[in-house]
């Protein structure tokens, strides 16, 4: 993606105080709470005067527990839907509901609490704090958030790292002293320091061998499994088929059936090639 | 661990860079503190010299310098005017190089606080009982009385060698005495002629009381003096003008004005010399002092802007993807924001560590560098600064270059300098702290992300 792009009809950046996140209640579908409802979702940028789609009207619904994979070529602008669904990019039109949070009209305050409570991120290369130690980096987020004692924090964010499988000895290193792997798995440690409805992961395995890559998305699916709702940008067809939901873009757009693609649908499909398999 | 915690490693993170900025950044510090010191300094001795200097301007005609007495009298039409009198060893020409009618002009300049006049001669005909002394071919001669006129206003005044009267007895002139026949004597000339105040004695064929006596610094011509109010003094001796004219200007800043005007308005007949000139080499030398100082204090604080700017900057343009990582896991631009200033608040405090270390033992050696050096010149330093009944005096007869001794006192640690490390220090922190809000405020965590 050209990184030299405009932002189309970007709200004003001006902070505001904080204030509760407007709410609406969350539907259930298939007995199960709805946690992200995208309805003709777009983001354009300007390049030079020319407008880019790099999201362009998709429409979906995810609930609870899901795993979900967007998948497609570069510049397909599968993270920039992964960076609205998370509030890190404001959608240009459309609308965006997420654990009932309407997020297109979020202050930046707002925005702020949104990422912190709703949110978690996993990235492709990690993004940990260097100077902080493992523990330290999964107790960052918890900070940011404020309202439990050092003590609290630290008991969390060693469980989170154990559960992570970061074993005790390695949670005082700090990132530089970590692999990949495990550079990974405090990253999604971190990302449920908040315990956060969804999690995020922009090609968690893109810096990883075959085999750390698999243990992540193992991970990945466990959260998923644990009521998380779990989206994966990726270019790996190999986790795009782990999927409960797989949605594929291209141009901006949700290849395929129109721009829904239905959970169950998904998810009984995967099942069943899951069952093929076997 | 907490947010200064964090901004306390992140200030560690690089060793090297840390040691270079902070000590750069403190050794600015330490000569801006330095300097404000030093210039403190050099200003305080220009304002003494300025004080020592005063305001005065003295008038002279041109080619009839007042320091000949005794000097032939042939010299070419002085404008005063009047007649010839006395001879031999002690006579001194009647003629007043400057005329009442110049005096007058001069008063009515714009910028003159206030004129005094110079008028003396010897009495040769006085009956008075004087000191001898020895001529060089051993002849033992009479020293004869000076006569001295002042202005009754006069608040400067000083005697032949530059004698600095006291009064020890009577009183100083009044207004009603301008024309009366009054004088002060010097108590060695009046115990000489067993005379006290309130005897008379008598000059020019009139009758003067004494209403005061006087010692003076100078067992010479001075211990022979006595003075008269200057209008009885023009009167018996039959003159019209006076020696020499002393103008002062209503400020030392109006000097040099003051004396370019005196100038154009007396022209070449006469000499305006102004005291600030005899002092030029101190003046010059502190006045180049006080600009190198301040050429050093304006490069010291642009040097230490320059690398808190530069270590801010490049402290928060290389952590470009760590603040879009902390807004994405949910820090607020405050909460970014406020990790950087207390990551610069930490860079300025340990700076003034360092500057306070710096001063303390360096500051001797900066104070050196620009130290001032005029050699003292006790021959020609004048006398009669000293207060007095006749008020501060002045010396009348100053060599053409005069130096005082002065020295800039060392820059050293003390409460100013560490006030000036220390404001200094966080004022920059202040000033500095926009670069980390404007270019949080700026970074979309989505646009860094993605380019990873």
């Amino acid at each position: 993606m050209d990184t030299d792009l405009t932002p189309v009809d970007e709200r004003d950046d001006e902070e505001s105080e904080e204030t509760p996140l407007p709410f609406q209640p969350v539907s259930v579908q298939d007995g199960k709470p709805v946690t992200i409802v995208a309805q003709g979702l777009s983001k354009y940028f300007t390049h030079k005067g020319e407008i880019i789609k790099a999201v362009d009207g998709v429409s979906f619904t995810f609930t609870e527990g899901q795993f979900v994979t967007i998948i497609g070529p570069s510049g397909s602008g599968k993270s920039t839907l992964l960076y609205v669904l998370g509030g890190l990019d404001q959608a240009t039109s459309g609308e965006l509901l997420v654990d009932g949070v309407d997020v297109r009209h979020l202050s930046e305050q707002q925005e702020h609490q949104f990422r912190r409570a709703k949110m978690g991120f996993v990235f492709q290369s990690f993004y940990l704090l260097p100077t902080l130690t493992a523990l330290e980096n999964v107790m960052l987020p918890m900070q940011l958030a404020g309202g439990q004692s050092s003590a609290q924090l630290r008991e969390r964010a060693r469980a989170l790292l154990l559960e992570a499988g970061i074993n005790e000895d390695r949670h005082s290193h700090r990132p530089g002293k970590l692999s990949g792997g495990q550079q990974q798995r405090v990253a999604i440690a971190r990302a449920l320091a908040n315990d956060p409805r969804v999690i995020l992961a922009d090609e968690p395995t893109g810096n990883l061998d075959t085999f750390n890559g698999k243990r992540i998305i193992e991970l990945l699916k466990k959260l998923s499994e644990q009521g998380k709702t779990v989206i994966v940008v990726t270019h790996d067809r190999s986790i795009a088929r782990e999927a409960d939901v797989r949605l594929e873009m291209e141009d901006g757009r949700i290849r395929g059936t129109g721009n829904y693609v239905a959970p169950t649908r998904s998810l009984t499909l995967a099942r069943k090639k899951k069952g093929k398999k076997k | 661990m907490d947010i200064v915690i964090r901004g306390m490693r992140n200030v560690l993170r690089n060793p090297l860079r840390l040691l270079l900025v902070v000590f750069l950044l403190g050794a600015s510090l330490m000569l801006v503190a330095a300097m404000v010191s030093l210039n403190s300094s050099a200003q305080q001795q220009l304002a003494n010299v300025h004080q020592e200097v005063g305001t005065a301007i003295t008038i002279n005609y041109a080619t009839n310098d007042s320091q000949g007495a005794g000097q032939s009298t042939a010299n070419a039409g002085p404008p005063g005017g009047g007649q010839q009198s006395g001879g031999g060893f002690f006579s001194r020409p009647t003629v007043t190089p400057v005329p009442n009618s110049t005096v007058a002009k001069v008063k009515n300049l714009p910028g003159v606080a206030s004129v005094e006049e110079s008028l003396r001669r010897t009495d040769t005909e006085s009956i008075l009982q004087t000191s001898t002394i020895q001529t060089p071919d051993g002849r033992s001669i009479s020293i004869p009385p000076t006569v001295n006129g002042i202005s009754t206003g006069a608040a400067h005044f000083t005697l032949a060698g530059g004698s600095t009267p006291t009064l020890v007895s009577g009183r100083t002139f009044q207004a009603s005495d301008a024309t009366a026949y009054v004088a002060m004597m010097s108590q060695t000339l009046a115990q000489s002629n067993s005379l006290t105040v309130g005897s008379t004695f008598a000059l020019k064929g009139k009758t003067f009381t004494i209403i005061g006596l006087y010692t003076t610094t100078d067992q010479g011509f001075a211990s022979n003096s006595l003075v008269v109010p200057l209008a009885t003094m023009q009167s018996v001796f039959s003159l019209s003008g006076v020696d020499s004219i002393t103008v002062y200007a209503q400020s030392y800043e109006q000097v040099d004005a003051l004396a370019a005007k005196l100038r154009n308005t007396l022209g070449k007949a006469y000499d305006v010399v102004t005291e600030a000139s005899t002092y030029a080499n101190t003046i010059n030398a502190l006045n180049t002092a006080q600009n190198s100082i301040k050429l050093a204090l304006i490069v010291a604080i642009v040097t230490a802007t320059l690398v808190i700017i530069f270590a801010v900057f490049i402290t928060v343009r290389e952590r470009t993807i760590e603040i879009g990582t902390l807004k994405a896991i949910g820090a607020s631009h405050s909460q970014v924001i406020r990790q950087f200033w207390g990551e610069v608040l930490a860079l300025s405090v340990v700076a003034a560590l360092i500057a306070v270390g710096l001063l303390a033992t360096l500051g001797p050696v900066i104070s050196n560098a620009f130290n001032v050096s005029t050699p003292t010149n006790t021959t020609t330093t004048p006398a009669g600064f000293r207060g007095g009944p006749f008020g501060a005096g002045r010396v009348l007869f100053a060599s053409p270059v005069a130096n005082l001794n002065v020295h800039l006192s060392s820059a050293t640690l003390n409460a100013q300098a560490l006030l000036i490390i220390v404001g200094l220090g966080m004022g920059l922190a202040v000033l500095t702290s926009a670069i980390p809000a404007w270019y949080v405020a700026r970074i979309k965590p989505a646009e860094v992300l993605r380019r990873g």
